[in-house]
């Protein structure tokens, strides 16, 4: 005999729980507290096997099922315990109880509470129900086939499952080929199937509960160890390996001084409890504990937790492990776990925005750029080639003389004297001991007019020159720098100098 | 030469398609403001925008030099099937246009007629050789091409896109000078410029450099330009879009594509000597090439083409010969107007000979007598019906001199215009070898549609600027919804309030930034498509006159001119306009001369037919021509038609012209004699009173000009072109003018004067002509009377012509029912592809044609009547055996329909059994419908019927024939649709369904999803007892009620109607078992019900009757919505 539940979720809280857990959903959970071989045939629908089941619910009880054609009490007793089960779980939910799984299913869905279906009644009870129930994934149709059939069934004014399972067999193989059979089955309850059973995950996620809280990290460092040591393992066992790694390190409350940011915060702390998280996000799989460690210790000294620590929880990605071979003519390129650890060291010096690579942005913006995250640069000189977007000399033209430019980030302050628009002296605010930027401009090339962004909030335009200065207190004689008028403001700079 | 001289001669408009952002006039404009004595518009590979750049410099005193950048391909050879150009649709190709890997733009500049000839030639040449959507570089020409060209053209080095910025940038500094050096042999040295521009650009500076380089070594002249792309600096913003159109990305992922300033706007002569103080020559060379460039626009040469009279006759002796032969016709038979016809005639040869136009008329004429030759309807319309000699050539069917019409609106001498010649032609295949033979006669490159220049507006407008500012899918549907379909606009609605409704927010950034684009893209031109009929000839020459590109229809050419444009410019086109109701007539006549083997001519039917004026007096015009509208239907009892006339004021009256100037109700008070006949002035009476003193004419308009104040032909028609539009507001102001010192003058009074002007004010723009209300007119009657005495052959060419006029074929179906016509259903063993006439006991009906079922291919419904003239389908495996063409899809809806029902049955004795017994279903199920009577019923009779006329058959009870029912075809079919395998191929099923019979409503709903109309009953006669129940009225029975009681009225809403001149009146028309139900719904009670108003087909409407003059409406006062349901129900909506 089978089992189905139909149900939806009254408490908002029970389904949280089980999102946050990544678990099954609760009407699995409740299925698997019934038998081990439970189907989850839909995220609203379970189906389980409660056969054998005499010796633990043999005894009755009080209940009132739908319809019921003298049961067992056993059957009885089963389908009363769900029952009761679900609403402890806040769970609404129909049950029916047949022979045939298919069977369970459609009656679960289309009758309100608890039915049971007595062997050979399949039909009396599903020849009523509207065609529009019947569930095609069932008779394993495709969604195009299905939407065909469908149709078919409308313009032949099949309306219920009666009508369908009273077809002549051989007329609807003839039309609808094994595709229709198994459907006509399907609505006569007749298809005879094994369930496919829902199995539990491979879980790699390592979880521990301090005894007493942790403020160090040295301390720290021992239990990640021994956490990451037993994932690799896991990970190693399945031969897979992890491209990211979650830590969530579960602190103890604060103390009431401190101001809660936020709403949201707060919310999600009275859910979860006060916790710490962070994400190592890998550019290629690994397994290596120490290396994992390493990386889990960097981020945490860059964004140490707020209170001691009292639980500790990994979860890793599962991916397939990197395979590859160096070829004897590829120059060496440093191992990929060294460069993560060199970066993450780098990230925590300098802050992780500005770790990466620089990569121009396509727009007439000066100096606009993005820090993208560094990788090694796998593609071949032909495909650089093709990218000409950026190329300074696509074609074949002879390459001019290019001069080298230091652009200064940020721009430094500039006082311009100007004659009808056009610089005749300047005097820049933020100069240091090497470079000097003051004196008579004894030539102008410009204005070189630029504009952009428009349509958004920070529009820019800006007027640029290139100028010669003499300066006598300078040691060079001579320099060669780009200033610009910015005119949305009005204010002048000197965004670099020619070298 | 003063310093601060300086001629623009590089600029694009928005004729360049998306890489200009201003209209041409308005580049003149700022030109003008700008002091600025000329300008050049060198337009992306055409001179689209050449002719509008010409008229606005001609009136603001700006010298409009014509010139186009080319693309031009560096390879130099070319194939020989390169040279020759060739319509589009032709699929050779030249593969070195694939494979050309360089390809520049080049700016020419034209400084003579024939330096415009070659420019016109060389864009006809690369536009010809490609398909109308060629990729980028495959439309182009090559220098060998260009060298064959060069005369009268000169060259400027260009700018980005130019050569010498090709070579520079991909090869180097020897191949630029080498590519200058090509260019210096082609063109000459003297016509070979260096240009230089300057947009404060590093790259642009430095290319300047290697310019000036090259240019002192080949001794070159230096011109400077601004490369305009663009009228004002604001309009950068707009250029930034269309360059994201063009490239389809959005403005933050465009990058680069974008300018980098916002310097290609028109600068004034100063600011081009500022930027340009260092190289004083360029600015110079400006003006002196400005002089060089004797050519513009006036000069254009156009010449009508020739018609080849015979030996020994001139065009003008040959067409007065045709025409006096046709007047002869015409009016041999009426000496009375014989003499005033000759008279005519002559006035008019005069002028066509003084104005040298006889080619044209004769050119129309050989049109018209090969439409004649091979049986395809044509008819004059427009203003040439006012012409005797077109009247008398058989090119128009009205006679002028009869009708007193005004030749002057037609043609004068004073008005410098060609006179403009409308054809309406059936539309569809007839018309299409009326255009194909022009195209013939005249060469390919002789003949050619008028361009028709699509801009933005409206929904296309918001949706792409709404993309390019990357709004999602579901903003984007909301900013283009707010462009209202409805021709009326509330006068609150502003657009805030717009905005508002749609949940948008006119402060936020993005949102207004959307606002500013949307308004400035509004009209620029977006693309270029085909007029629906205007064509322009020119013999053999016409590519020299304007450069001809390929239609996005095969077989079709068009200039890049549009119809206003070649007007403006003095082409002469003619009008090859389709019509739907020619088509109808065209097949109605070939239906009768088939099926009734009785000739009807349109030229001579009988006049003042008395079955048709009570038709058209009882308003019973659906599926008439001009008359069927619901404002027509309105009219039509009130004005009560009685003779031909009548007819000619019913079309003219029921326009926006008549309607705004308040002329509709004076008319009709003084015809119903309510109001007393006046006229503004004693001496109007001669021209208004066929009108009863009120003028609906646009001649009578002219007339009343030439009265009161003296004008002559041709200035009263230049007063009803100024006070056509819009633009010529200062024109319209000197003419009245004009018209009030010649009113003072004859002593006409100022209140008198006041009443006149108004009068002619408001309906210049929106009447008709009275010869175009003549024409039309002939047409209208025409179809009343065939609709009148032949209504099955006029029905079933009305069906096979769909979609056309103002009703849904469901709607003009249940009219013919009414009317009596029996309808027989789509069935394939006796259908043919379109609907025909069935003859059965001396009795006419319909039989609905296989054209009726939804989504069956025309090639599959014709493949099935093929195969059943050999023998009968004798059963579904027969009919799938034998007409593969038909899919599984066709075959389910065929069933659907009931189409297979009578498969099988074609065979032997069965066949008049069958047929007879077809016809008795049809014939009770008509009357079923038409009684209201219930299908039982109706089978009862059914059975009675057969019970009391077949004694064989009376013993046994009526059973079904073997695929009588729907369902019973829909399970066969679902079988032999299906491959059966080799086995089983030979094997046909016996024995009937196991599926239950399609019930009444099913059936319906059948009907209704597969053809969109039913011969049953109307869904309305399923709900009667129901509404019954309400004390519903039936729309029949409106007629009989009187004026001012309290109805209510259910019924289809099968027209929505908000008119732009009915000031927020909504109008439906609810349609039910016996007729249609007029209803009038005030603007507030509008707003109030918008929903069920708009969204719902079934509608219960109470309110108030108003029954008088025989016109019946309901002006509604509570709207609810009919929960019925029928599917694929339709209206036709906001006319």
């Amino acid at each position: 005999m089978f089992a189905c539940i139909y149900g939806r979720i009254v408490s908002k809280a029970t389904a949280a729980g089980s999102e946050k857990e990544g678990g099954f959903s609760p009407l699995v959970d409740l299925a698997f507290t019934f038998s081990p071989l439970v189907e989850q045939t839909a995220a609203d629908t379970v189906v389980f096997d409660i056969s054998g089941q005499d010796l633990l619910f043999g005894a009755p009880t009080k209940f009132v099922a739908n319809k019921l054609n003298a049961p067992d009490d056993s059957i009885r007793n089963v389908a009363s315990e769900i029952v009761r089960r679900a609403t402890n779980l806040n769970l609404k939910i129909n049950v029916a109880i047949a022979a045939n799984p298919d069977v369970a299913i459609h009656v679960a869905r289309c009758f309100e509470g608890t039915t049971i279906i007595d062997g050979g009644d399949e039909l009396l009870c599903l020849g009523p129900l509207s065609i529009r129930n019947l569930d095609y994934s069932l008779a394993r149709v495709e969604a195009d086939r299905a939407a065909e059939i469908k149709e078919t069934f409308v313009l032949w004014g099949v309306r219920t499952f009666g009508d369908l399972a009273q077809l002549p067999l051989a007329g609807v193989a003839e039309r609808l080929g094994q595709d229709g059979v198994r459907l006509q089955r399907l609505a006569q309850g007749k298809i005879d199937r094994q369930l496919n059973l829902v199995r539990p995950p491979i879980g790699f996620e390592q979880s521990l509960e301090l005894e007493d809280p942790i403020s160090e990290l040295e301390p720290l460092s021992f239990i990640l160890s021994r956490l990451l040591n037993q994932l690799c393992a896991n990970l190693h066992e399945y031969a897979l390996a992890t491209n990211e790694l979650k830590l969530r390190l579960i602190t103890e409350p604060l103390s009431a001084s401190r101001v809660v940011a936020s709403e949201l915060e707060i919310n999600r702390e009275n859910e979860l409890g006060p916790f710490h998280e962070c994400i190592v996000t890998l550019p290629v799989p690994m397994c290596n504990a120490k290396t994992l460690l390493r990386l889990l210790l960097f981020e945490i000294e860059r964004e140490p937790p707020q209170a001691s620590i009292v639980a500790v929880s990994i979860s890793a990605q599962p991916v397939k492990p990197r395979a590859s071979q160096t070829g004897l003519f590829i120059p060496l390129a440093p191992e990929p776990e060294k460069l993560e650890i060199t970066l993450a060291r780098l990230a925590k010096l300098v802050g992780a925005d500005n770790v990466g690579s620089p990569e121009i942005l396509d727009t007439h913006r000066p100096d606009a750029f993005r820090m993208k995250r560094f990788c090694l640069n796998q593609k071949t000189r032909r495909n650089v080639k093709k990218d000409s977007r950026f190329a300074l000399n696509a074609g074949g033209a002879p390459a001019l003389p290019v001069m080298g430019f230091r652009m200064f980030r940020p721009a430094w302050r500039v006082d311009v004297e100007t004659t009808r628009g056009k610089p005749t002296r300047i005097s820049a605010r933020g100069e240091t001991a090497s470079i000097r930027i003051r004196g008579q401009v004894i030539c102008a090339a410009g204005p070189w007019r630029g504009s952009g962004d428009w349509w958004r909030s920070d529009v820019w335009a800006r007027d640029e020159w290139d100028v010669a200065l003499v300066d006598p207190d300078a040691r060079e004689s001579e320099i060669l720098c780009r200033i610009y008028r910015d005119l949305t403001n009005e204010q002048w700079f000197v965004a670099g100098i020619y070298d | 030469m003063s310093g601060e001289q300086y001629i623009e001669l590089h600029a694009r408009s928005a004729f360049s398609f998306l890489r200009g952002a201003a209209t041409p006039e308005e580049l003149i404009a700022v030109c003008s403001k700008l002091k600025m004595t000329a300008m050049a518009l060198l337009d992306n590979d055409g001179v689209y925008g050449a002719a509008r750049f010409h008229l606005a410099g001609k009136k603001l005193k700006v010298k409009a030099h014509i010139g186009a950048e080319i693309a031009v391909s560096s390879f130099e050879s070319a194939d020989e099937n390169q040279k020759a150009p060739q319509i589009s649709g032709s699929k050779t190709r030249n593969s070195k246009l694939e494979t050309r890997n360089s390809t520049f733009t080049l700016p020419l500049l034209v400084r003579n007629r024939t330096g415009y000839q070659n420019l016109c030639r060389l864009v006809t040449l690369m536009k010809l050789r490609v398909p109308k959507h060629a990729k980028p570089g495959e439309c182009a020409v090559t220098l060998d091409e260009l060298a064959a060209h060069v005369e009268g053209l000169v060259c400027l080095t260009g700018a980005d896109d130019g050569p010498l910025a090709n070579e520079l940038n991909h090869r180097g500094h020897r191949e630029a000078e080498e590519i200058t050096e090509r260019l210096i042999d082609i063109f000459g040295k003297e016509n070979v410029y260096a240009e230089l521009q300057r947009h404060f650009n590093r790259d642009e500076e430095a290319r300047n450099h290697a310019v000036l380089e090259i240019a002192r070594r080949l001794k070159l002249p230096l011109l400077a330009t601004n490369g305009v792309c663009y009228a004002t600096r604001a309009q950068r913003q707009v250029a930034d879009v269309f360059t994201c159109i063009r490239n389809h990305v959005r403005l933050e992922t465009a990058g680069r594509l974008l300018s980098i300033n916002s310097e290609r706007f028109v600068k004034s002569p100063k600011e081009m000597n500022e930027l340009f103080a260092d190289l004083p020559e360029a600015i110079a060379n400006t003006v002196e090439l400005s002089s060089r460039l004797d050519f513009t626009l006036k000069d254009l040469g156009y010449e009508f083409p020739k018609y080849p009279v015979p030996p020994g006759e001139t065009m003008t002796s040959f067409l007065r010969a045709r025409t006096y032969e046709g007047a002869r016709l015409r009016y041999g038979r009426n000496p009375d107007l014989s003499g005033r016809a000759q008279k005519q005639i002559e006035h008019e040869l005069n002028l066509i000979e003084k104005l040298k136009l006889e080619g044209y008329f004769l050119i129309v004429w050989d049109i018209v007598e090969f439409c004649k030759r091979n049986g395809i309807l044509i008819q004059g319309r427009g203003s040439a019906a006012n012409s005797a000699v077109c009247y008398s050539l058989g090119i128009t069917a009205v006679d002028p001199v009869g009708m007193e019409l005004l030749f002057e609106r037609f043609l004068s001498e004073e008005r410098g215009e060609w006179p403009d010649i409308d054809l309406d032609l059936p539309s569809g295949d007839q018309r299409e070898r009326a255009i194909q033979y022009v195209y013939e006669r005249y060469e390919k490159l002789g003949a050619a549609m008028t361009a028709n220049v699509i801009t933005y507006r409206g929904r296309s407008a918001a949706r792409e600027v709404g993309k390019v500012l990357g709004f999602d899918d579901e903003t984007l549907g909301r900013l283009s919804g707010l462009v209202h379909t409805w021709e009326w606009k509330d006068p609150k609605d502003t657009t805030e309030r717009q905005f508002k409704d749609a949940g948008l927010d006119l402060r936020d950034r993005r949102i207004k930034k959307f606002f500013q684009l949307y308004t400035a893209v509004q009209d620029l031109p977006r693309h270029l498509g085909q007029h629906s009929g205007g064509m322009v000839i020119c013999q053999g020459q016409l590519d020299s006159v304007v450069p001809l590109e390929p239609a996005a229809m095969p077989g079709r050419v068009v200039v890049q001119w549009d119809k206003e444009d070649c007007a403006d410019l003095g082409i002469i086109k003619v009008d090859l306009l389709g019509l739907g109701m020619m088509a109808v007539l065209e097949e109605t006549i070939q239906i009768i001369r088939d099926d009734y083997t009785e000739e009807v001519d349109l030229a001579h039917l009988p006049q003042d037919d008395p079955t048709v004026y009570a038709a058209l007096q009882q308003a019973d015009t659906i599926g008439m021509f001009q008359i069927e509208s619901r404002a027509q239907m309105s009219c039509l009892p009130r004005l009560r038609p009685q003779k031909f006339y009548d007819i000619v004021v019913q079309v003219a009256i029921i326009r926006p012209g008549p309607i705004v100037g308040n002329m509709v109700n004076p008319f009709l008070e003084r015809r119903l004699g309510r109001a007393p006949v006046k006229y503004a002035h004693p001496d109007l009476e001669p021209v208004l009173k066929r009108t009863l003193g009120v003028p609906l004419f646009q001649e009578q308009l002219l007339k009343m000009a030439m009265i009161c104040a003296d004008f002559t032909g041709g200035e009263a028609e230049e007063l009803r072109r100024a006070m056509g539009f819009k633009r010529s507001e200062q024109r319209m102001k000197e003419i009245e003018r004009k018209l009030r010192r010649g009113m003072t003058k004859k002593g006409i009074a100022d209140r008198v004067q006041e009443e006149i002007i108004e009068q002619i004010a408001s309906f210049a723009l929106y009447g008709f002509p009275e010869s175009h209300a003549a024409s039309f007119a002939l047409i209208a009657y025409a179809s009343a009377y065939l609709k009148c005495h032949y209504l099955a052959a006029f029905t079933a060419a009305t069906l096979n012509n769909q979609p056309m006029g103002f009703y849904q074929p469901f709607t003009i179906i249940k009219d013919a029912q009414r009317h009596g016509l029996k309808v027989l259903p789509v069935d394939v063993t006796r259908s043919n592809w379109e609907c025909v006439v069935a003859q059965v006991d001396n009795l006419r009906h319909l039989r609905l044609g296989l054209l009726c079922v939804r989504g069956l291919r025309e090639e599959a419904g014709r493949a099935v009547v093929r195969a059943r003239s050999e023998r009968p389908f004798s059963s579904f495996d027969d009919l799938h055996r034998r007409v593969p063409e038909l899919r599984k899809d066709e075959l389910r809806k065929l069933a659907a329909v009931g189409a297979l029902n009578f498969i099988g049955q074609g065979i032997g004795e069965r066949v008049k059994g069958v047929e007879n017994e077809n016809q008795r279903l049809a014939h009770i199920f008509n009357s079923a419908a038409l009684d209201g009577i219930s299908r039982q019923d109706a089978e009862a009779q059914r059975n009675a019927k057969i019970a009391v006329q077949s004694p064989t058959l009376h013993l046994t009870p009526y059973t079904p024939p073997p695929a009588a029912h729907r369902r019973d075809a829909l399970w066969q079919v679902e079988r032999v649709s299906r491959e059966p395998g080799p086995l089983y191929e030979t094997l046909e099923e016996n024995g009937g369904s196991p599926l239950r019979q399609m019930s009444l409503n099913e059936r319906l709903n059948a009907d209704l999803r597969g053809t969109g109309i039913t011969i049953g009953r109307h869904p309305m006669a399923h709900q009667r007892a129901w509404l019954n129940t309400m004390n519903v009225t039936r729309a029949g029975d409106l007629k009989t009620m009187r004026n001012g009681m309290w109805v209510k009225v259910a019924g289809w809403v099968i027209v929505r109607q908000r008119p732009g001149t009915a000031k927020g009146f909504v109008f439906l028309s609810l349609e039910d078992e016996t007729g249609i139900a007029n209803i009038i719904v005030t603007p507030q009670l509008f707003e109030t019900n918008r929903l069920p108003l708009v969204n719902f087909p079934f509608l219960l409407i109470e309110g108030v009757l108003q029954h008088q003059d025989n016109v019946v409406s309901v002006k509604a006062r509570r709207i609810e919505p009919l929960q019925i349901k029928v599917e694929n129900v339709g209206s036709h909506d906001f006319h």
